[in-house]
């Protein structure tokens, strides 16, 4: 990988924190939890992860987000649905 | 301690080295230290470097002998029939879970640290949101592949999650 390509995907990740726009689920104490990027505090939280994904599909075009990302329990992404 | 280190010039023995002498913390996992298949010796180089770091408390001069350790194990007592030199110590139990090992060393830091910093739970949150820009930026915008971004140099990974959190808003 070229010095330039290094230097322009750190830049991608520079810019991305501040202008995030998407839904999450993921794992939380046994539980699953819908958040809005930027937000302090859940929208909701669900027994399931259906239920979870389901409120979160309800709610994608409300929050006109840009992607609803669905994560594994450990943090990594299961699935990174886009408009 | 971390002792994920990329540079292949250097032996690792010596960058492990280097990371040991220059950190006033060390956190050692020796949850992998269990036979991967039966009949098959176990991966040993985390208690090895637990002791070695260990070391420094005994034989170490200056700062190196007020170093604070973090240990972590999957279960509160396991290490008892593998490492029982180690009783007496305090080894945290994390079960595997990475929310629990994430709580726990959270804590242990603050607990060693005059600044209040962020709950677990705030932590996990933006560990999610940092996972899915990530995955955005190297797979929808960059083509990397899962299997590349597996293989990711760590150093990579560190400097990638610096740079997303240089201007990132804190709340």
């Amino acid at each position: 990988m070229t010095r330039a390509t290094v230097k322009a995907i750190e830049k991608d990740f520079r810019n991305a924190g501040p202008t995030g726009n998407k839904l999450h689920v993921f794992h939380r104490s046994g539980r699953w939890v819908l958040l809005k990027e930027g937000a302090s505090r859940a929208s909701s939280i669900h027994d399931s992860k259906a239920a979870a994904i389901t409120k979160a599909k309800a709610l994608f075009d409300l929050h006109k987000s840009e992607a609803l990302v669905i994560h594994q329990p450990d943090g990594s992404i299961e699935n990174f649905i886009t408009v | 301690m971390i002792a994920e280190t990329e540079n292949g010039n250097i032996p690792r023995m010596f960058r492990i080295e280097k990371l040991m002498r220059n950190s006033k913390y060390s956190i050692h996992d020796i949850s992998k230290m269990e036979f991967l298949e039966p009949n098959k010796l176990a991966r040993f180089n985390m208690p090895f470097e637990l002791g070695l770091d260990f070391g420094s408390l005994i034989f170490g001069i200056g700062k190196l002998k007020e170093k604070n350790f973090l240990i972590l194990d999957s279960e509160r007592h396991r290490y008892k029939k593998a490492i029982s030199d180690l009783s007496g110590y305090d080894v945290e139990p994390h079960e595997n879970n990475p929310e629990i090992a994430l709580r726990r060393l959270r804590n242990w830091v603050a607990s060693r640290n005059e600044k209040i910093i962020s709950s677990a739970n705030r932590i996990w949150q933006v560990y999610t949101e940092f996972t899915g820009d990530s995955y955005d930026i190297l797979i929808n915008k960059r083509g990397y592949s899962q299997g590349e971004i597996k293989e990711m140099p760590y150093s990579d990974y560190i400097k990638y999650i610096q740079e997303w959190l240089t201007d990132r808003p804190k709340n």
